[in-house]
């Protein structure tokens, strides 16, 4: 547990919250960290990291829900994802004239298109707004179990786990995608 | 006799007391380590600036970036100051605390 914070962390606080917020408080705790580290030693710093991590959550999610940041960031998430949807559903009639629907070529290609449609999606969801890029993630989560439970024959049921584990994985890669470009030295403000 | 909205929470006050301390070097993690030096209570980071955002809400505090620095991983401080309502607030707060105080050290001594 010794070193440095996981970039991890920091970029995953920087993606939740918005950007005045984010910069200093991501910035204190690694001043303070280096500070711990040079007095205290590694592990105990670390630990001090992690103590300090978690137990910032509960205030800065109740200010959050206080303020009615999340209203925004989940009304963007869903437009996101209506968005991405109604993409994929015109990918699907589209080739459906081309292809025979439910086959192993339909799908594969419908699957391409979707998590290629996901990835933009959440991308661009997190650059307008951090917290939009978790919204998404968590919606398609939500949607993906719930078209696998209501599978009645149209897809396969392969096509349907995949998008399960797949779908989550993409838009989670799109909203890592903006968060660093955002962080790139010269990136976006 | 003060408005009821002028009132501030035990944390605002702390929050509060700790910005008038540091004076111009007031940011997070300054505050946070001026609390637990004075109290030895260890407060979160998250919970200094939420507070410090819903004292900025009321108008009673104001922030302003500084410049990003190496120790930082090149993100900047956000420094805070307190605006004249935020000290008239901290003033109120203060003076109550003492009136409901009057008289009360022999009681505490007893007990």
């Amino acid at each position: 547990m010794g070193g440095s914070p996981p970039h991890w962390v920091n970029r995953l606080l920087e993606c939740l919250l918005s950007d005045d917020l984010a910069e200093p408080l991501v910035g204190d705790l690694l001043e303070e960290h280096a500070l711990r580290t040079r007095s205290t030693g590694a592990r105990s710093a670390s630990s001090w990291y992690w103590i300090q991590v978690f137990g910032s959550a509960v205030p800065l999610l109740y200010f959050a829900f206080r303020h009615g940041r999340w209203v925004l960031a989940v009304s963007l998430g869903f437009t996101a994802y209506a968005v991405a949807e109604a993409t994929i559903v015109a990918a699907d009639v589209a080739m459906s004239q081309v292809l025979q629907p439910a086959t192993v070529a339909h799908a594969g290609l419908i699957l391409v298109v979707g998590l290629t449609t996901i990835v933009l999606a959440g991308y661009l969801a997190a650059r307008i707004r951090p917290g939009a890029g978790v919204a998404f993630v968590l919606i398609v989560t939500l949607a993906g179990a719930v078209q696998l439970l209501k599978v009645t024959g149209g897809m396969p049921l392969w096509y349907e786990l995949v998008f399960l584990i797949a779908g989550p994985l993409a838009a989670a890669a799109g909203g890592a995608l903006s968060v660093t470009r955002r962080l790139r030295p010269g990136g976006e403000p | 006799m003060a408005k009821r909205t002028d009132f501030l929470g035990s944390l605002e006050q702390i929050v509060m007391l700790a910005l008038v301390r540091l004076g111009q070097n007031a940011y997070g993690m300054a505050v946070r380590m001026e609390i637990e030096k004075r109290t030895g209570r260890n407060l979160s980071i998250g919970a200094i600036y939420a507070t410090l955002e819903r004292l900025e809400g009321k108008g009673y505090v104001s922030s302003f970036m500084g410049e990003p620095t190496a120790e930082r991983g090149g993100r900047a401080k956000r420094f805070f100051r307190i605006e004249a309502e935020g000290m008239r607030a901290l003033r109120a707060s203060q003076r109550v605390i003492e009136s409901m105080s009057v008289g009360l050290r022999k009681r505490w001594e007893a007990t």
